[in-house]
């Protein structure tokens, strides 16, 4: 029986099961929570009642976190220098030795209440994109609780921009569909099949030569992405049992966004170059590309949940015995880094989106649930994987807390004779010491951050650039608050059974 | 351009375990005191650590050391110390320096809070009586009437007159300080796990001591802000005395002026009465 035909291969979330499924299922969304407050805890109590050992923990914490930053700050140059090369590249004569001019390619683009000038942002960015447009579908994918407007929208620019592409289709996702989460998942996955009965079944083309990308609304591509792509998917050995991940810059408006913001922004590239690296890790997230066939083989997107751009990997992986890979293209399009009207509500909508991104812990219960009951994929690759994605999740909620507030706890919850000792007095230093070291590894965050920064805007002062640079002090501010914290939050949400909905970041330039 | 391969990343972790292994114990041990000794032996070291009372201060050691506080330091530490007495001084212009001998035991620190104390205290006097402008149509003139803060801070003397042949006797902290003849006794009113410096010696601590003896003690208070530094008025005037047994004892004078007495509000503020007149004194 293949793995897509096991009746909970697409479940959401617990009470979605019943009997001893749905009590496993419910262990497992607790099972990233427990851990992350079970370490937390862990630290106060044993700073507490034994503080000595709490202090040697602490430290040899404190030089894991250092030798990783290095270890990771690797693989970061390294992406760095391969993404500014391949930004480079001219692809197009890459693809001249190849078979090409059969590839289809599909962008999904779903949005909500967006403005038209987002929208059509999106949609110049294709047309300046070096691709034979004739051979281009863009699927604008409305929703209808958006209402009329949302529709009258897509419709004006369908009707400016559709003798640009072979195929420019409007499809508007019905409102309330049982056992549909309202959000991203549920509207590309309609637009997809729109997409498949609407054009490619009445134009005949095979879904093996077509490539999805899933995109969200603001995002822009750069010039060569198509023909990256393609010649990623072309001289891929499995292309029908591979994701394509290119590096999501969230630089859109980055002239604009407050220093916080730009911050996690940043980070959140960061640590996308650095898993670029490590393919192994990599999941498909927001932006990504797909064959069609693979997704028709799946049946699209998981409709039921929030991550669906991590989860459909995890769909992949479990439907295809674990036989499935994600290719870390190396090559960017870019999005808008969280922005509102007010600095307040921008710290907020930062934090929302981050929470909203770090509530892929929801895949951990799923992909473990699945490991159970797949009997084709081997003990060592579930293992492994389950290492990965737990202490992926892990360290996400609890390093930057047990570094940066814990790291003192025992000094100052610690009694009797610790008090007194030399251990107690170095923690804060050695602590602060290695932190101290560890920070300049931001120099590098700043040099590479400035690398990737598009043209500034007219009317943004010079003096800009230098905030750009400097920004990077908060660093310490933001992994914690925009970091774990939400990351806590999620996990929390998860462990109570609170479950999250989808939520749109609000778009502002 | 390619991805940076399995061979180099497994290298690089190789490299980061092998350095964890490395680092992990020498961080460790040297963050518990020990020191590379003689040979391939590690001796246990320990540390002192001098609380800074003020900004500007000097801290100076019997083994040379001698630094000043910097901008953002409260205190003084001191690691890399083979076990033994150290002599250790906190001195600042236009105060009385402080000084005292501290014992260094492996892996521990031994903590001072010293207090300094100035030569030339600053005295606001309190007047008797205010003047009071007053105008009429035909000229301004200026009346005299009594100050209402001198009567309120000489009511603070007053009522201290009254107990005067009682035991004298505070608490602060859960310590406890009060005076039998011209002695005058510390006692800890808490757990002996949390018993307070001032009342231990370099081995042994006791939740009784013998602070002073001060001939011709009137008058015995705490220190605004410390529980181990108390105030006494004696037959040499006012002074000012460090619980802390470890020797040297600190002893300052105050306010060396026979027949002179003091006051401390529940604000912490120190009232020096003499004769007559009464001053706030600057802390």
């Amino acid at each position: 029986m293949k793995f897509t035909d096991f009746s909970k291969y697409k479940v959401g979330r617990a009470d979605e099961l019943k009997g001893t499924d749905r009590m496993t299922y419910r262990a497992l969304e607790m099972l990233p929570g427990l851990l992350s407050w079970g370490t937390i805890l862990g630290a106060i109590i044993a700073s507490y009642f034994i503080p000595l050992y709490a202090a040697i923990f602490i430290i040899a914490f404190d030089l894991y976190w250092f030798l990783k930053t290095i270890y990771l700050s690797l693989h970061l140059r390294h992406n760095w220098k391969r993404t500014l090369y391949n930004m480079n590249l001219n692809w197009a004569e890459m693809l001249n030795n190849l078979k090409y001019e059969h590839i289809y390619h599909m962008v999904i683009l779903p949005f909500y209440k967006e403005g038209t000038d987002v929208l059509e942002t999106a949609i110049s960015s294709l047309i300046k994109a070096k691709v034979n447009r004739k051979r281009v579908i863009v699927v604008l994918a409305a929703e209808e609780r958006a209402g009329l407007e949302a529709k009258e929208r897509a419709e004006s620019l369908i009707r400016k921009y559709a003798p640009q592409f072979g195929h420019f289709i409007i499809t508007i996702h019905p409102k309330d569909q049982p056992g549909e989460l309202a959000g991203k998942g549920s509207n590309i996955s309609y637009a997809c099949e729109e997409a498949r009965l609407r054009v490619l079944d009445t134009q005949k083309i095979l879904y093996k030569d077509v490539i999805v990308s899933a995109f969200d609304i603001d995002t822009i591509v750069y010039p060569q992405y198509f023909s990256c792509l393609t010649w990623n998917f072309l001289t891929h050995p499995n292309p029908y049992r591979t994701s394509f991940q290119p590096v999501p810059f969230y630089n859109n408006n980055i002239w604009k966004a407050p220093a916080l913001s730009r911050v996690v922004a940043f980070s959140g590239t960061f640590w996308q170059m650095i898993q670029q690296e490590r393919p192994e890790r990599l999941a498909t997230f927001s932006s990504h590309a797909v064959s069609f066939q693979t997704l028709y083989e799946v049946g699209y997107w998981q409709k039921n949940m929030v991550s669906e751009d991590s989860r459909i990997f995890w769909n992949c992986y479990l439907a295809f015995d674990g036989n499935y890979d994600v290719v870390p293209m190396s090559y960017p399009v870019s999005m808008d880094a969280a922005l509102a009207p007010k600095f307040w509500q921008t710290l907020k909508n930062v934090y929302k989106q981050q929470r909203r991104w770090t509530w892929g812990v929801e895949n951990v219960p799923y992909i473990l649930f699945g490991f159970i009951k797949h009997p084709r994929i081997s003990l060592s690759k579930k293992l492994k994987m389950t290492f990965v994605q737990l202490e992926g999740f892990w360290s996400l909620a609890t390093n930057p807390i047990m570094i940066f507030l814990l790291g003192w706890l025992p000094v100052v919850i610690g009694h009797g004779a610790f008090r007194a000792s030399l251990l107690s007095y170095n923690l804060p230093i050695i602590t602060r010491d290695i932190m101290a070291v560890t920070m300049l590894g931001l120099v590098m965050s700043a040099i590479i951050s400035m690398s990737l920064l598009p043209k500034m805007p007219k009317g943004i002062k010079g003096i800009q650039k230098v905030w750009m640079a400097l920004q990077w002090v908060f660093v310490p501010i933001t992994i914690t608050i925009f970091g774990a914290i939400p990351g806590l939050d999620a996990q929390t949400r998860l462990l109570l059974g609170k479950y999250m909905g989808f939520w749109v970041t609000p778009k502002h330039r | 351009m390619r991805p940076m391969s399995i061979k180099k990343r497994r290298t690089f972790i190789v490299i980061f375990f092998a350095l964890f292994i490395i680092l992990i114990p020498i961080v460790i041990l040297y963050s518990l005191g020990y020191r590379p000794g003689g040979g391939f032996f590690l001796v246990k070291t320990g540390g002192l650590y001098v609380h800074a009372p003020t900004s500007g201060v000097t801290f100076t050691m019997s083994n040379g050391n001698k630094e000043n506080l910097g901008l953002f330091q409260n205190g003084f530490f001191v690691q890399n110390l083979i076990p033994n007495d150290y002599a250790v001084s906190l001195s600042k212009e236009g105060y009385y320096p402080w000084a005292k001998i501290l014992r260094v035991k492996p892996q521990l620190v031994s903590e001072a809070f010293p207090i300094l104390i100035p030569r030339d205290l600053k005295l606001t006097e309190i007047e008797k009586t205010l003047g009071v402008a007053t105008t009429s149509s035909i000229k301004a003139t200026t009346s005299k009437v009594d100050n209402s803060e001198y009567k309120r801070v000489s009511g603070l003397f007053a009522l201290a007159t009254t107990t005067a042949n009682l035991p004298l006797q505070k608490i602060k902290n859960k310590v406890e300080i009060f005076a039998k003849g011209d002695n005058i006794f510390a006692l800890w009113n808490g757990d002996y796990s949390d018993i307070p410096l001032s009342f231990c010696t370099y081995d042994i601590c006791e939740a009784t001591s013998t602070v002073f003896e001060a001939p011709g003690l009137k008058y015995i208070d705490f220190y605004p802000n410390r529980n181990d530094v108390i105030l006494i008025t004696s037959v040499n005037g006012i002074v000012v005395v460090e619980m802390d047994k470890r020797p040297l004892q600190n002893i300052f004078p105050y306010y060396p002026v026979r027949g002179s007495e003091f006051r401390v509000d529940t604000d912490g503020i120190i009232y020096v009465k003499d004769g007559d007149r009464i001053f706030i004194a600057g802390v």
